[in-house]
């Protein structure tokens, strides 16, 4: 199925990657940001990536259990990445551990990595499936064992509740198709037109185990609550790996069972659409950094969902786009996050306020990865959004409302964040008490 | 758990009556020796549940009481149908007293309130050895009709009662009492399908409760409160551990108890659809209970409440079989299923 040639230029592009992956997990606490910064924007990095698993020809099946195709290939390359960036940025939780019994974060940040890197390769409905749930329960030891504050065991009662509440009814579903087709493999979905035979009431259920996932407005609620509540590492990998699990489950569902572009799907869309701007609209009311960048990733992917949705193949592609930014991105943000936590010690917007006095530099990184979040030009997510828009536009001329109202809210999170620079009496406080 | 079967003889008599009489049943070609077998493998685990405890004799009690009433019920039947009695009542009346027996909803309320008086021990031959007679004799009822409608509600509401009743209760002995009832009637839809899935589901379920009834029974804890008692370091990893049994039960998927569910879903989708969605909406319900008894036992290590200079880790016996019960076996059966 796959060519030597193209093996060459897959390992070609690992070569070149990997220095960096293993300059940013042993350099120092911030030099590595640079690099996922410049991931962030580098649109020509992510063509690269694409291009050199030879674009929707790639298809790799060594066995039964394993499938992989451009789209899982950039999504291990995510899950990588964000593994690394998370060990690197979770220093200090590493080193100096809190407790006796907060020891051993890398291995449960390992435990979330394996079954995401598993997840996005199988061949088989039931396998993905399992490897789909199977990425709840460290997250949700990650959260309960590492977290900070007692409220956590309430908050992991969300996310499991919620979650596997969720997808129950996709696991019965599945067993439905695999006694329907007689096998659970996706390359023989992929080849007949089995896609064709179920209703679209099937779809309720599915769609909806991954909406939780994603998470839509609406079941989003777990999401602001987990990322309160999870440690540095683990809202990093919550915020760059498992929402995407959602979003790729989506594509891979909508390809196999053959989904087109119906009434239903539109008034999916719009609900959609409209749920993402209240959640920005959510975001910009939020004082907790870590629950604004919550609300923020929600808004993000449910401009995800509605692309991948609109069955456009472009539309889809800035959807994958998206994920891919989104990944990168919103994990570097919660680091920075954590790292003015760590100096002010609150994650309160108004007592964080004035870090540019005292932190230039690290505002500077504070103000390119917000940047690179609400889409400005050279970022990966100007790309997506612009396509996605477009492509968007052309369902339904009434949804430029909405989205240009949302792309305006994300100016006013920006807004919010620059409140960071304002000057604040603190700081004297801070530096008559610091001796600076 | 051998060192106890062995600790007396008479104890060793009976546990082998108890199994004597499972072989009995299912061996046996008459309706009689069904019945028979019933009585034999009863009287076995009646010796066994008496302990030394005033609460263990008086659960004894009722068990007994219960357990005779069905029995004799069934005995009725069984005799009206040789006779040529009530023939169309018949099934009706067997039916009752196999649900009676295996505590299906509308006789569910001495589950609770016998096994939570029980010794570990006894639970285990409750919920698990004393179900297969009555299991055998439903699935080899062939039911249809009427009665296959009415005893599907009956399944139904027993495992909303199953997923309910355990919101909130702090026993773990009645915790389990409430998750066998909503296992119960798993078991007996898989019976439906065929007598060999009853037996892998039960011996499976069979080695879950095994493992966390015999943790649980060795670290001496019987209620949340029993926690706080937890002290030293190893004890305190080991709860760790057989936390896992909690998920495992609830049926989340890296564990083993996920293939109960998968399992279960495959057989009787065919069949029976409305009963999968009723239960995997009642399993999402009981999902909360065992998340409660995940972070009750794991509260320790989750919330670091001691102190202590350095943790080794402690593979006893318990945590290696809590590992190899719920998480290996989990990942093999997928695997192999991915094949198919």
């Amino acid at each position: 199925m796959v060519k030597g040639d193209e093996w060459m230029r897959f390992l070609s592009v690992w070569f070149f990657i990997t220095p960096f992956l293993l300059l940013s997990c042993y350099s120092v606490y911030f030099s590595s940001m640079g690099f996922f910064w410049g991931l962030c924007c580098s649109f020509v990095l992510f063509i690269l990536l694409v291009m050199s698993s030879g674009m929707s020809f790639f298809f790799l099946i060594p066995n039964s259990w394993v499938m992989m195709d451009d789209l899982s290939f950039l999504m291990e390359v995510l899950v990588l990445l964000v593994f690394v960036l998370s060990v690197a940025c979770s220093v200090k939780d590493l080193s100096f551990p809190l407790k006796e019994t907060s020891k051993g974060l890398d291995s449960g940040l390992a435990l979330i990595s394996l079954p995401c890197v598993l997840f996005f390769c199988v061949g088989g409905w039931m396998p993905f499936y399992f490897f789909f749930e199977f990425s709840l329960i460290p997250t949700l030891w990650m959260i309960l064992k590492w977290g900070y504050q007692p409220e956590r065991l309430q908050a992991g009662m969300f996310l499991l509740m919620y979650t596997a509440g969720a997808s129950l009814p996709l696991l019965m579903c599945l067993v439905f198709v695999l006694l329907v087709v007689g096998s659970d493999s996706f390359i023989l979905m992929e080849l007949s037109d089995t896609g064709y035979w179920f209703s679209r009431w099937l779809l309720v259920p599915v769609l909806l185990a991954f909406f939780v996932k994603l998470p839509i407005y609406g079941f989003h609620v777990w999401l602001p609550k987990a990322h309160v509540e999870a440690p540095l590492a683990g809202s990093m990998v919550l915020a760059g790996v498992l929402l995407k699990l959602g979003g790729f489950g989506l594509i891979r569902v909508l390809g196999l069972l053959k989904v087109i572009l119906s009434e239903e799907a539109l008034l999916l869309c719009s609900l959609i659409i409209w749920g993402g701007l209240l959640s920005s609209l959510i975001s910009a009311t939020q004082h907790d950094i870590k629950s604004i960048i919550a609300y923020s990733s929600v808004s993000h992917m449910s401009l995800v969902a509605v692309s991948i949705l609109s069955c456009y193949p472009l539309a889809k592609l800035a959807g994958v786009c998206m994920m891919f930014a989104h990944g990168v991105c919103s994990p570097c943000m919660f680091a920075l996050a954590a790292s003015s936590y760590d100096w002010s010690q609150s994650r309160s917007i108004s007592m964080n306020k004035s870090i540019l006095r005292l932190f230039p530099w690290f505002s500077f990184y504070w103000f390119s990865f917000i940047v690179a979040n609400m889409s400005c030009p050279p970022s990966l997510n100007f790309f997506s959004e612009v396509v996605m828009f477009s492509s968007i536009k052309s369902i339904g001329f009434v949804f430029i409302l909405p989205l240009g109202l949302l792309c305006e809210f994300y100016l006013c999170l920006l807004y919010f964040f620059m409140r960071f620079f304002e000057p604040w009496w603190g700081v004297i406080f801070f530096k008559i008490v610091s001796g600076y | 758990m051998v060192f106890f079967m062995f600790r007396s003889y008479t104890s060793f008599l009976f546990s082998v009556l108890t199994v004597f009489g499972v072989f009995l049943a299912l061996e046996g070609e008459s309706m009689f020796s069904v019945w028979m077998g019933m009585e034999v493998s009863f009287l076995g685990v009646l010796f066994l549940m008496s302990g030394e405890t005033e609460e263990e004799v008086e659960s004894t009690m009722k068990y007994f009481i219960i357990q005779v009433i069905s029995s004799h019920l069934f005995l009725l039947s069984v005799l009206s149908i040789v006779g040529g009695w009530w023939v169309l009542e018949s099934p009706y009346l067997m039916v009752t007293s196999l649900l009676i027996k295996l505590g299906v909803f509308p006789f569910h309320f001495w589950v609770p309130s016998v096994v939570s008086q029980m010794s570990y021990f006894s639970l285990i031959l409750v919920s698990a050895v004393q179900k297969m007679i009555p299991i055998w004799v439903f699935s080899n009822l062939n039911l249809q009709g009427g009665l296959l409608w009415l005893v599907q509600v009956a399944l139904v509401l027993s495992a909303f009662v199953g997923a309910v009743g355990g919101l909130g209760v702090l026993h773990f002995r009645s915790l389990l009492a409430y998750s066998s009832i909503s296992h119960t009637c798993f078991m007996v839809v898989t019976s439906f399908h065929c007598f060999k899935a009853f037996l892998i589901y039960l011996s499976i379920y069979f080695f879950l409760n095994l493992g966390l009834v015999s943790s649980l029974w060795s670290m001496k804890i019987y209620t949340v409160g029993d926690l706080q008692k937890i002290s030293s370091i190893s004890s305190e990893s080991v709860s760790q551990a057989i936390s896992f049994y909690g998920l495992s039960l609830a049926g989340m998927p890296p564990f083993t108890g996920f293939f109960l569910k998968f399992f279960f879903l495959v057989l009787s989708w065919e069949k029976f659809p409305l009963l999968c969605v009723c239960f995997l909406v009642f399993s999402v319900i009981s999902l909360y209970y065992y998340f409660f008894i995940f972070s009750a036992l794991s509260v320790f290590s989750l919330f670091g409440g001691m102190n202590f200079r350095f943790k080794s880790f402690y593979w006893g016996w318990i945590f290696t079989l809590s590992v190899i019960f719920n998480i290996i076996p989990g990942f093999l059966l997928f695997l192999i299923m991915g094949i198919f």
